[in-house]
This record gives structure tokens, C-alpha cells and sequence, in this order.
């Protein structure tokens, strides 16, 4: 249907990724004490519908995602697990989904262990998902949802060089109360021009 | 604590009366009406669908009047819009359940050409959303649509809703990459609007 190019799928989690500080990698059930500590945590579950989990439940997610290592078709998702350097302590996570495999968009996010707030962690592991969008998968178009008063994260968004394209009022409602959502986008010529000018 | 929205489900079509119009379900015998407008260009130009040959339009007409319930996410009523004093279909507007769980619903609307320009389409939208906001008891309405489609952005202006999104080049469309507007309104600010 359309004359754009296809992605480049399956894309399949191999060898870890190092970037300056980091490595992303597989999670694996190690990871569990650290895992269920922060998705434990309401100040990490306060902006996601999903959070706060029970150890028992954290360990059912952690092994819902080590099954899984490839995005293919729209609606798959993979998680990497973050590492400071060769420290295997998981410091958070990075995930990618496949949004739509015909308009070529993808969604990314991030969750961090509070312990590592402020250092910059989140933004450079995210750095990398949107290589790994635009580069290797040939997405044309990333996105990421958030609570509209998820600051840390709307400043993560915004230190990609992402736009702010949405604030849906009131489009869910979770424990209670009725939440708004912001949408950050960012268009492979924009990141290519942002990588370029450094 | 807020309140949750409580959906009226399963909720089974029904017909709405309004001054001029009357939204009723389709017949089997409006293809004629149906396709006069879905075989043309200036109509389908920013829709997601292209013009179509007679045979698309039965179909579409087929789909249309099998749905007559709304139970799941993805259920939706299509209205055809008739005109109370000659009976004539002059377009049509449907309502879809986007989430049961967060009590969304979405609008969409289309009117043959010679009948624009004289309101029924904010008619017919207030009607429906009367119906989704009172009745069935949804929290939230949006509407998606082409930045370029000035006609249909003004009648979301008209109704009061507000533009939430400009998602930039979101879609391929008719050989194009194409950028959307979502604008949405939520049940108390109709409400206070009435
Ligand atoms: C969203 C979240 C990942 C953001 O974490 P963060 O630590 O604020 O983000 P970063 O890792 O990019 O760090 C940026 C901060 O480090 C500082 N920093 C220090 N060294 C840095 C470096 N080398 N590079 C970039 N920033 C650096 C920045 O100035 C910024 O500080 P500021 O918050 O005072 O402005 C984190 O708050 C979180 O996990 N929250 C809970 C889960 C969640 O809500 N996830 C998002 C769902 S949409
Ligand atoms: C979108 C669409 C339904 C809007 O139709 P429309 O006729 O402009 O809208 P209405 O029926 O509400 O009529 C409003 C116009 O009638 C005028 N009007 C006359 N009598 C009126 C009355 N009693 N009440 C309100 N408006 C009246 C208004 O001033 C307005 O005129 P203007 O466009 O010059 O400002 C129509 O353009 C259409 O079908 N387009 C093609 C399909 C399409 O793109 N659909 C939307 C996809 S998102």
C-alpha cells in the first residue's frame, strides 16, 4: 500500500548494548529482588495504570518479559534490562512496542529505580531505544504516552528532542481518579537532524 | 476520589429525533443515498476510505445495518441522517465504544455536499451526544480528523470540543504521509454547555 520502505523485522534481543555508562540487556529472573523492589514502590507506580505489584506478581511479569526477545508485528513489546557498566545490579528498564507496522511507529518508555533519579541514566538508555527505532528497525515515527503530571518523564521526552503532540483530558480512569495523558513524538528526519547538529 | 462513569451496557440502537432530523437505522434500501456521496471525491478526500464503486458501498451499507448493539470495545452505531419533512438521507454519523474501562466513545460524521451549510450535522451531533453523554453514560467523546478538513474542525468548534492532539504525520493515507487532529470533550463540559 504504501511505497515507503518496510521495516526490518523480526528484530531480536542478542548481545547487550552498551552505550557510555550503561549496558542494555535481557532481564532474567536475577533480576527479581531488584525488580520487585522498585515496581513495589508507590513513588515508581505513582503515573503508571499498571503499579504497584506484589513480589508474587512482579516475579509473573519479570517472567512474561524474559520470554519474550522479538518485536515483529504491530503490539509486540520487548523490555531491556539496565546495568550500570559491568555492575549487573538492574537499574530500570526500557521497553519497545511495535505501535504500528504499517505507518512505521513505534512506542518507547522508561522505568528507573529511584535510587538512580537524576544522573541522566533514563535519557541515555532512551537515547538508544530510538537508535534501535530508527536505525535498525527503519520506524519513521516513535511516540511515548505519559501521565500529564509526570514531569520527570515529560523531561525525559523532551531531552530526546521528542514534541509534545497530545494532552488527552481525563482519557483514563485508574484507582480512583481520572487521569490525562501527554503524547511526545519524534519523526526519524528530526532525529537524524538532531544527531547530526550533535 | 472521582467518580467512575458508569456505562449503560449492552445498549441496543436506538433512533433519535431531533428538530429537523431524524437518526434512524439504515435500510438495506438506502444504497442509492449512501452511495451518492461515498462515490465522491470532495467526500471521501480525508476520510480513511477511498471513493467507492457501488458494490464497496453495499457493503458498507451491509456492515453498517448489522450494527445494532453495544456491548465491546470496538461496538458502534451508524445513524443514517433523514431529513423530517421529505424523508430524504442526506448523511449519516456513528458513535463507537473506544473503551469500556475508560468510558471513551468516538464520533464521526459525513453529509452528501448539497446538504451542507445548513447545520444538520451540529444537529445530529448534539443528538448523538446527548445519547452518549445522558444515556449510555460515557465520560469522553473525541473525534479524529485531517488538519486540512476545515468543515469538520469547525464543527467540532461548534460542538464545544477542544483539539487534544496534533499527532504529526501519524498515518500513510492516500498516498501521503498525513498528520491528525484529535479534539474530544468530556460529559461535564456538555453538560454545562446545555
Ligand atoms: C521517568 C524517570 C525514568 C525519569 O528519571 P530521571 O532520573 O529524572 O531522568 P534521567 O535519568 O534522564 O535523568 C535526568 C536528570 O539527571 C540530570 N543529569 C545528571 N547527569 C546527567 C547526564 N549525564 N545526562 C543527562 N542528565 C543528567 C539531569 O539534569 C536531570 O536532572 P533534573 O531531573 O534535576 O532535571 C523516573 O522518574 C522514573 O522511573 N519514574 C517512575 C516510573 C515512570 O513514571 N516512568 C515513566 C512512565 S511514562
Ligand atoms: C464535516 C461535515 C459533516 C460538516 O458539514 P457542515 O455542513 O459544514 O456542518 P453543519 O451541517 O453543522 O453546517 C454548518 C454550516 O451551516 C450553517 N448553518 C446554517 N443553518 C444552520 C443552523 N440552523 N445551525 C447551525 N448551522 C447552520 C453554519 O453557519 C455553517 O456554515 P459555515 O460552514 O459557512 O460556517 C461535512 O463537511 C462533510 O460531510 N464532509 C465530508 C466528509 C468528512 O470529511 N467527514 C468528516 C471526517 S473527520
Amino acid at each position: 500500500m504504501s511505497d515507503q520502505p518496510k521495516l526490518s523485522t523480526p528484530y531480536v534481543q542478542n548481545e547487550p548494548i552498551r552505550t557510555d555508562r550503561l549496558i542494555l540487556r535481557r532481564l532474567t529472573l536475577d533480576d527479581l529482588d531488584r525488580y520487585a523492589d522498585y515496581y513495589g514502590k508507590p513513588d515508581v507506580a505513582r503515573y503508571i495504570l499498571t503499579l504497584p505489584l506484589s513480589r508474587e506478581e512482579s516475579e509473573a511479569e519479570l517472567r512474561t518479559w524474559i520470554a519474550r526477545d522479538r518485536v515483529e508485528q504491530s503490539g509486540d513489546m520487548i523490555f531491556f534490562g539496565v546495568q550500570i557498566g559491568g555492575d549487573p545490579t538492574l537499574i530500570g528498564e526500557v521497553p519497545i512496542k511495535i505501535a504500528s507496522v504499517e505507518h512505521r511507529t513505534a512506542e518507547i518508555g522508561w522505568i528507573f529505580h529511584p535510587e538512580v533519579a537524576g544522573n541522566g541514566y533514563a535519557t541515555e538508555a532512551a537515547r538508544t531505544l530510538l537508535e534501535i527505532c530508527f536505525d535498525v528497525l527503519g520506524m519513521r515515527r516513535v511516540v511515548a504516552y505519559l501521565d500529564a503530571r509526570n514531569d520527570a518523564s515529560a523531561n525525559v521526552c523532551k531531552r530526546l528532542g521528542m514534541r509534545q503532540e497530545a494532552h488527552f483530558r481525563e482519557n483514563l480512569f485508574n484507582l480512583g481518579e481520572w487521569k490525562s495523558t501527554f503524547v511526545f513524538a519524534i519523526l526519524d528526519d528530526e532525529w537524524r537532524g538532531a544527531t547530526e547538529r550533535g | 476520589m472521582d467518580e467512575p462513569a458508569k456505562l449503560n451496557l449492552p445498549f441496543e440502537f436506538v433512533p433519535i429525533d431531533t428538530e429537523r432530523l431524524r437518526l434512524r437505522h439504515y435500510r438495506l434500501d438506502d444504497l442509492d443515498a449512501l452511495h451518492s456521496w461515498r462515490s465522491r471525491e470532495d467526500v471521501t478526500r480525508y476520510q480513511d476510505y477511498d471513493v467507492q464503486t457501488r458494490e464497496e458501498s453495499q457493503r458498507s451499507l451491509e456492515r453498517a445495518t448489522a450494527r445494532v448493539t453495544m456491548a465491546v470495545q470496538g461496538d458502534g452505531f451508524v445513524w443514517a441522517i433523514e431529513r423530517r419533512d421529505d424523508g430524504q438521507v442526506i448523511g449519516d454519523i456513528i458513535l463507537f465504544l473506544d473503551s469500556i474501562e475508560h468510558a471513551l466513545g468516538e464520533i464521526g460524521w459525513t453529509l452528501h455536499p448539497d446538504y451542507q451549510g445548513k447545520g444538520y450535522a451540529t444537529e445530529a451531533a448534539r443528538g448523538v451526544m446527548k445519547l452518549a453523554f445522558e444515556t449510555i453514560g460515557m465520560h469522553r467523546i473525541k473525534a479524529n480528523l485531517d488538519p486540512r478538513n476545515h468543515a469538520s474542525e469547525a464543527l467540532c468548534l461548534r460542538l464545544g470540543m477542544r483539539r487534544e492532539a496534533h499527532y504529526v504525520e501519524d498515518f500513510w493515507s492516500k498516498g501521503e504521509w498525513t498528520d491528525s487532529y484529535i479534539y474530544a470533550i468530556l460529559a461535564r463540559e456538555w453538560r454545562a454547555n446545555q
